[in-house]
């Protein structure tokens, strides 16, 4: 128990520390900042092996009849602290060296720690209300990030993140609210609601219609994505953040909670609900990669292709059987993994030579050989090639998708693969193939004594070589596909 | 540990030791780099020639690794190996030391080589399709090496149909193992026997066949090869085609299962590509471009071959043997020619008969007429016959006919091509061009005695030469007449011949394809700007709102002084009311 509330404090207590410390106090910012990601990382790691082991961690507050504040471990949950924790400290890493000489560095840390504790929290919530909290929460801390440049256009984009989020959080609530009407205070994997009489079958469907709305505007479903595409003005650490682990994850995370351990996938099956998630996302999955063939912003193609990515997830969720779920839980992961390094990537590439945009690219990757060899490893795995983290996630797909007789869903992955295929190879062959125009760079600059700051490379490498180890070593224990499996073996067959 | 236990992870090393070359720094430009960099398939081929059978399984590697070399990889491995090797060896002669390229070039080179070598030792799928797909994507910066406008267009003809390859192929891996749950490719060929999808097998078929050539899916091969550097063309047409050929046999339930429709439309297509390869070819000017089409149908008849297995699964015991040296007969003769294409480019100072004669010997055995091409075409020829199938087998030499008539047009274009080297003066072949020409040549000439196949290689009984060699005879007195009776005599049909390029449906299919492309394009623009204007509208409508709700203001405004007589009244009321509602005194 208290380690649980420990592993919630670590961030959840940074971000005062850090607003209440002076600008200009740089070192010591960082100091706390990566402390406590370590230390984070470390509590999470030691609640893994614990739960291998099989304890159990905890924590129950009631705070009247009816609504508790209650966290666990398990290992869905746990599945995504882990991931959070791990690019919490690498994102951190880069942001430091991201930021660097630029105004307002204190409230950007104190609320980027604040989002993290709150990503936490929805990792470890243990019933809907505790779940609603903390999800309010990211919306509220993600915000003064997003504007972080405080420039016309941020604050546009701002306008629009939160009106989606906040009519989101209002939509979300309502259903909660009628749910928790219907069948009392629902503890995440009680599934209590398929004991419930007949006749509520169909006020089930529209509050779970009514969840899903709520949840698909943070996985940025179609067409509930519009806020995505704006919200890339933010710094390209935020965006990272964002993409792979904090606003988007936390939908997708919820329909993963709201399938299987809200409703239960038998019960939803039950309903008829999946056919419908997977008509859903599969329309998600097409329409967002057309998009990003369309954009010449690098940014902006990296946030169409989230949404067809995150929609994977909801895929795989929706396909009935462990391998579906497996192929959704491991991709989870993966995109986290391979999303970031983009992000990483695209940053580095407006900071040492101001390129924004797809077409400035050209022979970037003698310049800047390490970024654009980590681009590479997640473009790859976003195509889907072996034997990177992306192939395992579209194998156990489509073995789904087969295994739940919809085997046309096939036609769609290999569809997208063609998709992704063109509008990240053109990049790469800009990168490797072509070479630089002169004068060859908007605003090239020498932040480091490589290629850029190491702080810089640094993590957009670690994080491709993660996204390469993820798919080539996938048969280790502890490896994503591992843990993805635990958790939905325990799903089907506990 | 013992050293039988360490064994197996040689085909670990064999695969990793081409792709740590690839990460070397400064190939092509230090001496030793590049003497490591050629030693790349080495590994690989002392392990074919020399290593027992071997197995090798990785728990962790992506969904299980399971490597194997057994007697039908053997053949294969060996032969790709060794054509690596010595166009290897040929590649570091041809490339010159002032192309910016070379290192990148060098580092591509390994990269499809571990990609080969790789497709050929995977036993589970994910491995295999890894091989597959390091190996055509690297093979894309061979096509595109020199950079022009045609190897441009080439390495594009080329890509484009590889995705649509890796499409099909990662659907049917897909679907079959999902209905299987298969992890092996041995399992995979159980899993498509025993229910028997014809979908499935079409995907498979379709998806390899555009590395093997099918007629239709063949567009790159006559677009690549001339245009990529001569070493690049020769490992293309030697191995790397034949590795869709390998996908096939991996992949379709040959021998397990009859499938009648797909195994004859598989034969159709085959031999229809042989033929009509074969007469294109005829007309085209370049050695490369001749010997390109000649690797198209070549590739057909291995199709119709194939096919004609999967329509009956008893032929196939007999015919793999003879298939694995036909493939191996193939690869290497043909290799031998496209090195030899540089060699005429650029004349060594050596006799002229002596060239002439190195160059014309992997013609007469592609043939059929001379070394490995005698018994690869007997031990086809007795197998269908066993299986009697004879109508094939007939077929096929009428496809050997063409054959002959295409290594004469090569043969007369590599004598040109000689010519035209000689007036300009062009500088002579290297050493090391020299040194991976010849070892091709030997090898080539020699493979009946040094490749090991599941059974014995088996040379035709003299009686049986008649039935082999009459293709030959009757494709030379073809073009004999055809020289003496119509060269020259139709200036007009000649002028309209000498407009055909390689490429052939590519030309007609292009102007519909942009045409295509642009639209689509245009299409994902309007849904672009159509999105731009729901912005906008949206915007607009927001607005409204917010301005509606803004004039909600002047509301209050007059709420404001409702106020007044509203406080006022609840004055009144307290001060009158309450004394009289309230029991007071």
């Amino acid at each position: 128990m208290t380690l649980l509330l420990l592993t919630l404090a670590t961030s959840l207590l940074a971000a005062p520390v850090i607003f209440l410390l002076p600008e200009r106090a740089r070192r010591a910012r960082t100091t706390i900042n990566l402390g406590a990601a370590l230390i984070k990382l470390a509590l999470v790691a030691w609640m893994v092996r614990g739960l291998a082991q099989g304890m159990e961690y905890r924590f129950h507050l009631p705070v009247m009849e009816g609504f508790s504040v209650h966290l666990v471990a398990d290992p869905l949950g746990i599945l995504f602290a882990g991931l959070s924790s791990l690019l919490w400290l690498f994102t951190t890493l880069y942001a430091v060296a991201y930021l660097e000489d630029s105004p307002n560095r204190r409230r950007f840390f104190g609320f980027f720690s604040l989002c993290v504790a709150s990503t936490l929290g929805i990792a470890l919530a243990a019933n809907l209300f505790t779940f609603l909290i903390f999800y309010e929460l990211l919306t509220l801390a993600t915000y003064p990030l997003v504007v972080h440049r405080g420039t016309p256009a941020a604050l546009a984009a701002g306008r629009i993140y939160l009106r989606y989020m906040v009519s989101a959080g209002f939509v979300l609530l309502l259903g909660a609210v009628w749910l928790q009407a219907l069948a009392g205070e629902l503890t995440f994997g009680e599934l209590r609601l398929a004991e419930l009489d007949e006749r509520h079958h169909t006020t089930l469907r529209g509050i779970f219609l009514l969840l899903m709305l709520g949840l698909g505007v943070k996985a940025a479903l179609v067409p509930l994505h519009g806020w995505l595409a704006q919200a890339m003005v933010a710094p390209a650490p935020v965006s990272a953040l964002l993409h792979a682990v904090a606003v988007v994850k936390a939908g997708a995370f919820g329909i993963v909670r709201l399938v299987h351990d809200v409703y239960g996938i038998a019960f939803s099956a039950t309903l008829g609900l999946l056919g419908w998630l997977t008509v859903a996302a599969s329309l998600t999955i097409l329409y967002g990669s057309l998009r990003a063939l369309a954009q010449v912003d690098l940014k902006r193609r990296l946030a169409f292709s989230t949404v067809s990515q995150v929609a994977y997830i909801v895929l795989g969720v929706s396909l009935f059987g462990p391998l579906g779920t497996l192929a959704g839980l491991a991709h989870l992961l993966h995109q986290g993994l391979m999303k970031v390094t983009l992000f990483f990537c695209a940053g580095n590439y407006a900071e040492e030579l101001g390129i924004h945009r797809i077409d400035e690219l050209d022979g970037v990757g003698r310049r800047m050989p390490l970024t654009s060899l980590a681009f590479t490893l997640g473009a790859l795995g976003m195509i889907g090639l072996p034997p990177l983290a992306g192939f395992i996630s579209k194998w156990y797909l489509g073995m789904g998708a087969v295994a739940a007789g919809s085997p046309w869903v096939i036609t769609v992955l290999v569809a997208s693969s063609l998709l992704n295929a063109a509008y990240f190879l053109p990049p790469l062959y800009r990168l490797w193939f072509k070479v630089a125009a002169d004068p060859a760079w908007p605003q090239a600059r020498h932040l480091g004594r490589f290629e850029t700051h190491a702080w810089l490379w640094g993590p957009a490498l670690a994080m491709g070589l993660f996204s390469l180890l993820a798919g080539a070593l996938a048969g280790l224990p502890y490896s994503p596909l591992d843990w993805a499996g635990r958790v939905a073996g325990g799903e089907y067959f506990p | 540990m013992s050293l039988s236990m360490l064994m197996p992870w040689g085909l670990a090393v064999a695969v990793a030791w081409p792709l740590l070359l690839a990460s070397l720094p400064g190939l092509f430009e230090r001496r030793l780099a590049t003497l490591a960099w050629l030693s790349g398939p080495l590994p690989a081929l002392a392990l074919a020639l020399w290593a027992p059978a071997m197995e090798l399984s990785l728990e962790a590697w992506l969904l299980g690794g399971h490597w194997l070399l057994d007697e039908t990889r053997r053949p294969l491995l060996a032969f790709g190996a060794l054509l690596w090797a010595l166009a290897g060896g040929y590649a570091w002669g041809y490339l010159a030391p002032e192309d910016p390229h070379r290192g990148r070039f060098a580092r591509l080179w390994s990269l499809t080589l571990a990609g080969n070598l790789l497709l050929l030792v995977a036993e589970d799928i994910p491995s295999f399709y890894l091989g597959f797909a390091l190996m055509t994507f690297a093979a894309y910066g061979l096509v595109l090496h020199q950079g022009d406008e045609e190897a441009r267009r080439g390495a594009w003809a080329y890509l484009l149909l590889a995705l649509v390859g890796e499409g099909m192929i990662l659907a049917g891996l897909l679907w079959a193992a999902g209905e299987s749950g298969a992890l092996t490719l041995t399992a995979l060929r159980q899993g498509i026997a025993e229910q028997g999808g014809n979908a499935v097998v079409l995907l498979l078929w379709l998806g390899f066949g555009v590395k093997a050539g099918v007629l239709g899916l063949h567009l790159w091969l006559p677009l690549a090869h001339p245009v990529a550097p001569t070493p690049a063309s020769a490992v293309l047409s030697g191995v790397v085609v034949k590795a869709g050929v390998w996908g096939w046999w991996q992949t379709l339930p040959l021998g397990l299962v009859a499938l009648p429709l797909p195994g004859s439309l598989m034969v159709t297509l085959g031999l229809l590509g042989a033929f009509l390869a074969a007469l294109y070819g005829l007309f085209m000017s370049q050695a490369k471009a001749v010997l390109a089409y000649s690797t198209m149908s070549q590739l057909g008849m291995l199709a119709a071959l194939t096919g004609a297995a999967l329509q009956d699964p008893r032929l196939w015991p007999a015919l793999l043997p003879a298939l694995l040296l036909f493939a191996a007969h193939h690869g290497l003769n043909k290799g031998a020619l496209f090195l030899g294409v540089g060699i005429a480019q650029r004349p060594p100072r050596l006799p002229f008969w002596l060239v002439g004669a190195g160059l014309a010997l992997p013609a007469w055995a592609l043939v059929g007429a001379l070394a490995s091409g005698l018994p690869s075409k007997w031990m086809i020829k007795a197998g269908l016959h066993e299986g009697d199938w004879r109508g094939l087998a007939l077929a096929l030499s009428w496809a050997a006919v063409g054959t002959t008539v295409l290594m004469g047009r090569t043969l007369w274009c590599l004598y040109h091509e000689w010519c035209r080297a000689v007036d300009e003066g062009a500088e002579p072949a290297s050493r090391a061009m020299l040194a991976g020409w010849l070892g091709c040549l030997a090898a080539a000439a020699l493979l009946p005695v040094w490749l090991v196949l599941p059974e014995a290689i088996r040379l035709p009984p003299w009686g049986e030469l008649w039935g082999l060699l009459w293709p030959v005879v009757l494709g030379g007195i073809l073009m004999a007449v055809a020289i003496q009776q119509l060269l020259g005599r139709h200036p007009a049909v000649e002028a309209a011949v000498a407009t055909w390029r390689p490429g052939d449906l590519w030309w007609l299919a292009r102007h519909p394809l942009c045409r295509w492309m642009l639209d689509l394009r245009r299409g994902v623009e309007a849904l672009h700007r159509h999105n731009e204007r729901w912005h906008e509208a949206r915007r607009t409508w927001s607005g409204r709102l917010m301005a509606g709700l803004d004039g909600l203001e002047r509301v209050e405004t007059l709420l404001r002084w409702l106020l007044l007589p509203l406080i006022l009244g609840m004055g009144a009321l307290l001060i009158w009311g309450l004394p009289v509602t309230l029991p007071l005194g």
